[in-house]
C-alpha cells in the first residue's frame, strides 16, 4: 500500500513558531532615523502655543547703553566683552538678520552694514 | 517639562502637551511611539526604507492631529497602528509589492547565530506568505500575531466587528498553512504527520 509523504498541514503551533522568529526577525528602528524623527516632532510643536524651548530670554534691565554688544559677546557672534572700556563691536560674520530679530525697530549701523 | 516627568506620562497627556508646544513631549513621545510604528511598517512590508517612510508618515500625521486631540476619543496607539496600515495598504497596493522581497544583513556571528539564521529563514518564509494573502488578512494578522493586540483591539483599529476579525484570522491561518506546509521540513518544523 502506499504511504502518503506529503507533510502534515501545518498547525497553529507551527504558525506561533512562524510569528514568534517574525517577531525576533524584526530590525530595530536607526538610532539616527530617530534623531531625525524626534527633531521634525520638535520642529512640528504648534508655533502659536507657548514655547517651552530654552530660548534666550532678554531682560528689559539689559537694554542699557552697550547691552547689544554684551549680548552679541555672550552669544560667541563678535568681540564684545561687556560693555566696559568701550571696545567696538567687529563683526565676525553674524547676520544682519539676526541683529534685525534682537532689535526689530532699530536702524541697522554702519558698523554691521556692509553684510547686507 | 522636565525629561524625567515625561517619561511617565500617558500617550495622551504627552500629546496634549506636544499640542500646548511642548518639545519634551515631542521627543518622548517620539521615542515612544516610533519603534512601534517602525516594526509594524516593516512587518508589513518587508522593507525597512519604505518601513521609514511610513514611520514618517504616520507620525506627522499625529503631530497634525494634536491640536483637535479630544481625550478619551481613541487610544493614541490604536489611532497610530491604523494609521500606519492603512499607509502600508496604500503602499502595497501602489507598488505591488509583496513584503519579503529585502534581504536584510545578516546576522552577526555569535553563539546563538544558528537560532538567528534559522529565526531569519522562518520570518521570510512567513512574510512572503503573508504578502500573498489579501490586504484585510494581512493587516489582521499581523496586527493579531506579530503586534500582539487582542482581537477586540484588532477590530477597533480596523474598525470592524470581533466576528469580522475572528474571520480573516481564520481565513487567514488556513491560507498561510497551505502556503507553508511544503516549506515545512525546511524552515525546522516538527512533522509528526
Amino acid at each position: 500500500m502506499d504511504k502518503d509523504f506529503s507533510p502534515a498541514p501545518l498547525d497553529d503551533q507551527d504558525l506561533n513558531t512562524l510569528f514568534e522568529a517574525a517577531q525576533r526577525d524584526t530590525p530595530e528602528l536607526d538610532p539616527e532615523f530617530l534623531m531625525r524623527l524626534q527633531a521634525q516632532a520638535a520642529a512640528a510643536v504648534p508655533q502659536s502655543a507657548p514655547q517651552t524651548a530654552t530660548a534666550p530670554v532678554v531682560s528689559k534691565a539689559l537694554w542699557g547703553r552697550g547691552a547689544i554688544w554684551r549680548l552679541a559677546g555672550r552669544g560667541g557672534l563678535g568681540h564684545g566683552r561687556g560693555g566696559r572700556g568701550g571696545h567696538r563691536y567687529q563683526p565676525t560674520g553674524c547676520s544682519v538678520g539676526h541683529h534685525q530679530r534682537l532689535f526689530p525697530n532699530r536702524k541697522p549701523q554702519r558698523a554691521y552694514r556692509h553684510r547686507v | 517639562m522636565a525629561l524625567d516627568a515625561s517619561q511617565n506620562l500617558e500617550d495622551a497627556e504627552l500629546l496634549a502637551r506636544f499640542a500646548k508646544g511642548d518639545r519634551t513631549a515631542a521627543q518622548v513621545l517620539t521615542a515612544r511611539l516610533a519603534p512601534l510604528v517602525f516594526a509594524q511598517a516593516f512587518r508589513m512590508l518587508g522593507d525597512r526604507a519604505e518601513a521609514e517612510d511610513v514611520t514618517q508618515d504616520s507620525l506627522l500625521r499625529l503631530w497634525h492631529a494634536a491640536p483637535d486631540w479630544q481625550p478619551g476619543q481613541a487610544k493614541v496607539t490604536t489611532w497610530l497602528y491604523r494609521v500606519t496600515s492603512n499607509l502600508c495598504i496604500d503602499r502595497m497596493r501602489k507598488s505591488k509589492r509583496h513584503s519579503g522581497e529585502e534581504v536584510p544583513d545578516m546576522p552577526d556571528e555569535g553563539p546563538d547565530m544558528e537560532r538567528r539564521l534559522q529565526d531569519r529563514a522562518r520570518a521570510q518564509a512567513l512574510r512572503a506568505a503573508l504578502g500573498d494573502l489579501p490586504d484585510r488578512q494581512k493587516q489582521a494578522m499581523v496586527l493579531r500575531h506579530l503586534e500582539g493586540l487582542s482581537n477586540p483591539d484588532v477590530a477597533q483599529v480596523m474598525q470592524i466587528s470581533v466576528e469580522a476579525v475572528e474571520s480573516l484570522m481564520s481565513r487567514g491561518k488556513r491560507s498561510l498553512a497551505h502556503a507553508l506546509t511544503p516549506q515545512k521540513k525546511a524552515l525546522g518544523l516538527k512533522d509528526d504527520g
